[in-house]
């Protein structure tokens, strides 16, 4: 397991925050889901066919601020079968986070509630 | 062989071979994380959340470090099994907000690997920090020991020959010195041992011994 950074993002609202936690977990494994509407808790594995267990999973927090909001990433991985270190996880995620274009996809879907 | 049969051999082999590989994706072990849990303190102080964190780690997992210090991030991971493998993990994150702290919990586990689930650690890790009320953890079903009559488990002497000692798994397994292998089979008093070829064998009342198809051995307990 690592801990991934944690980002703090003045002047923009925690949605831009959701829209780019499902945007870097869409790209990087699968659609994700969010822990109880509204949360801002994300989680997603990669995707497998059943009865297997996902060998990846990623979580990202958002949380509103005084002027902004408050991300952290955590990631997990069964080495094998998964061929990434959950450290090279979270690098993945948090690029894909950080990129623009996930920021402005603005065609994420939304989450559905465990 | 005809182009059928070798056809139908081909098909025989493929579904073999899927088979194969059909166990050992069921067989991978994987990843189950837990997210979610998040309190607000008003009027608490990062000191505070770094102590509670390390403190509730500490109380279900080991090596509990902070990444980097005085960063808030916590993680502990659990002991390793029995082939030195982590099955689980936690996380505590603090981090500071207007006249107080926020505090996430996360955790991951093996399954399968891992007796209890993340969710479980988590809400343990949580109610730790809280003050709340825990819940135990699943652990490991104990291994028999002792001479029960329910159960073969352990190391047999043979009566006839002191180098000959016989481990019975809690799986059913056998094994000799030699490393020859075989199973034990238990109902009621009846013991079937394959062990080259079968035997019949009676189970003393004590638990201690079997004796039967010209063999005898007592049960190290």
């Amino acid at each position: 397991m690592s801990i991934g950074d944690r980002r703090t993002v003045q002047n923009q609202p925690v949605s831009d925050c959701n829209t780019r936690a499902q945007a870097a977990l869409t790209t990087t494994l699968q659609r994700p889901d969010e822990i109880g509407d509204g949360t801002g808790e994300w989680r997603a594995y990669t995707k497998v066919e059943a009865p297997a267990t996902p060998p990846e999973a990623v979580s990202i927090h958002c949380f509103p601020i005084d002027n902004g909001y408050y991300v952290t990433f955590e990631c997990a991985v069964e080495i094998p079968p998964s061929t990434m270190s959950a450290a090279d996880l979270c690098t993945k995620v948090m690029a894909a986070f950080d990129a623009k274009q996930a920021a402005q996809s603005g065609n994420a879907q939304s989450g559905g509630a465990r | 062989m005809s182009e059928r049969m070798r056809l139908r051999y081909g098909f025989v082999s493929i579904a073999l071979i899927a088979a194969v590989l059909a166990s050992i994706a069921i067989a991978r072990a994987g990843v189950e994380m837990s997210t979610g849990i998040r309190y607000v303190y008003n009027g608490g102080t990062m000191d505070v959340c770094a102590t509670k964190a390390k403190a509730a780690l500490s109380a279900y997992l080991q090596n509990v470090s902070e990444k980097t210090p005085g960063s808030g991030d916590w993680l502990g991971y659990s002991k390793p099994d029995s082939n030195g493998q982590t099955t689980a993990a936690g996380t505590v994150r603090c981090a500071p907000i207007t006249n107080g702290f926020v505090v996430t919990f996360t955790c991951a586990v093996e399954k399968p690997g891992s007796f209890f689930d993340a969710d479980a650690l988590c809400l343990n890790l949580a109610h730790n920090f809280s003050g709340k009320t825990e819940t135990a953890l699943a652990t490991p079903t104990p291994l028999p020991s002792g001479c029960a009559t329910t159960n073969l488990v352990g190391t047999w002497v043979s009566d006839g020959d002191s180098k000959l000692i016989l481990t019975m798994d809690v799986n059913g397994n056998l094994t000799d010195p030699d490393g020859v292998s075989g199973n034990w089979y238990l109902v009621g008093d009846t013991v079937t041992l394959t062990y080259y070829g079968n035997k019949t064998m009676k189970l003393s009342a004590d638990g201690k011994h079997i004796s039967g198809s010209g063999a005898a051995y007592t049960r190290k307990c």
